[in-house]
């Protein structure tokens, strides 16, 4: 896999907690406009990984990251490289839905406004909360607080605020493990629409949901990313032993 | 981990195991009616292919269950497809025995235009067959079902062997067309029991290495 058709491309990546490798030499290139789903037991890295490809690591004491990590053939860590603008290009949402404790429509507009944004504020918002399919569920609260939400509505509220900044690549991590089996299923419509335009990486604990929505997954375990490569075969028929026992549930 | 999983799995292999006795024995038997000429025996085949019938919508829905309940994957998912798709062959396999057994109500107030001999030999083939592809599938094992698929080349030669003789029959003398008649669809659906065990060996290396081949 190239580096020029890869939206993100990381090869021998380390990433310490301290002393502790959490991550151990990982290389994968993520495709443009498709969905890569990471997937293993709690503890494997998968957190850590994602967490990695817009530094969010770096928030955290003793964190410790090696290897390249290339965006357009740019390294993301470079020194000269501000971590607040990988945010901007690759953006990320949360397992637990957490929108600002501010109205619909300023969760959306905060995040544009301080990244200097100068066009139509309100059209930017209804384009953004109409490419997550809330625009039609808030149109008439859109000034009431984002927290009146259910908690389906406002992940997906954090998700059009992601997309404000317009971001090339959107991280999930877990982004429907707090969510109901019908909110959790317009999210997984949602990233089937998101994938036209944008690359998605998710964590997800949901084998079936990880089965229905990406195109590649990945499969870690202890730090050690075991297999990488098309959904349909780790899910059908995968090459190493670990990720058949790990997916059918044999262990983990 | 995941014990009832496993439980489910291996019993629904083994009601499979289950129905391919029961259509082995009903092949024997049928294969006995014909050669002794027991009408009522034959009766008995016939009626319980309804109970083959039944097992295999029994395993059907066994499997569906299955699969929405506990949503198998990789290797464990197409073992159970392998299941559902063995018992349609098998049923198929259950028709030719039932066919058989007709036959032999039919032939058994009448004179054999010829003593069997490749006729047995055809349904007895047909029972191993069935009995080595099904066991290839429950224990997974590939070297068992390329073999087993193999022998239907025997199955073929025995039915171009009985076409020829039968077309002697015929020309030879006209009355033996009737009997000949049947003696050859006989012969043809026995045949496709060789197929259908062939197929069953091909779901056995699909649920193994999870690939299509053709036997």
């Amino acid at each position: 896999m190239t580096v020029e058709t890869a939206a993100l491309d990381i090869s021998g990546a380390n990433i310490y907690y301290g002393d502790y490798l959490a991550v151990k030499d990982v290389s994968m290139a993520f495709q443009p406009r498709e969905v890569t789903a990471l997937i293993g037991p709690s503890g494997c890295g998968k957190s850590t990984l994602l967490r990695s490809l817009n530094r969010m690591n770096d928030l955290i004491d003793g964190a410790r990251t090696e290897g390249s990590f290339l965006f357009h053939g740019n390294s993301l860590y470079d020194p000269s490289v501000d971590p607040v603008q990988v945010r901007r290009w690759i953006g990320m949402v949360f397992q637990k839905p957490n929108p600002f404790p501010k109205s619909i429509f300023e969760n959306i507009a905060w995040g544009a406004r301080i990244n200097g944004f100068r066009g139509d504020m309100e059209e930017l918002v209804v384009t953004c909360l109409q490419n997550v399919a809330l625009f039609d569920e808030v149109k008439d609260k859109l000034h009431k607080p984002a927290a009146a939400l259910s908690g389906g509505q406002q992940q997906r509220l954090c998700i059009a605020r992601t997309l404000a900044v317009k971001p090339e690549i959107i991280l999930m991590d877990e982004p429907t493990s707090a969510l109901d089996p019908i909110s959790t299923a317009k999210i997984e419509d949602l990233l089937d629409e998101l994938k036209k335009s944008y690359t998605i990486i998710i964590v997800t604990h949901n084998m079936q949901q990880a089965g229905r929505v990406s195109d590649r997954a990945g499969f870690m375990l202890t730090g050690v990313l075991e297999e990488y490569g098309p959904t349909e075969k780790i899910f059908f028929n995968p090459a190493n032993p670990k990720t058949e026992a790990y997916i059918s549930g044999r262990f983990g | 981990m995941r014990e009832h999983f496993s439980q489910e799995l291996e019993s629904i292999h083994q009601d499979v195991l289950r129905m391919a006795v029961m259509v082995e024995e009903n092949i024997l038997r049928a294969l006995k009616a014909l050669k002794e000429q027991d009408a009522k025996l034959a009766k008995e085949v016939i009626s319980d292919d309804v109970r083959v019938n039944e097992m295999e919508l029994k395993i059907t829905d066994r499997c569906v269950f299955f699969i929405a309940t506990e949503q198998p994957v990789a290797s464990d998912l197409r073992r159970v497809v392998a299941c559902l798709k063995a018992v349609g062959d098998i049923e198929r396999i259950g028709d030719y025995a039932t066919h058989a057994a007709k036959r032999a109500r039919e032939f058994a107030d009448e004179k054999y235009i010829k003593l069997l001999i490749d006729i047995p030999k055809m349904m007895e083939l047909g029972g191993e067959m069935l009995r080595d592809a099904v066991n290839s599938l429950v224990s997974a094992d590939v070297e068992l079902a390329k073999a087993t698929a193999l022998r239907d080349g025997e199955m073929d030669s025995l039915n171009k062997q009985i076409y020829r003789e039968l077309l002697a029959l015929m020309l030879e003398e006209k009355e033996n067309i009737k009997q000949a008649t049947k003696l050859l669809f006989l012969s043809r659906f026995l045949e496709r029991m060789g197929d259908h065990a062939a197929n069953i060996c091909g779901w056995t290396i699909y649920a193994v290495e999870g690939t299509h081949v053709d036997l």
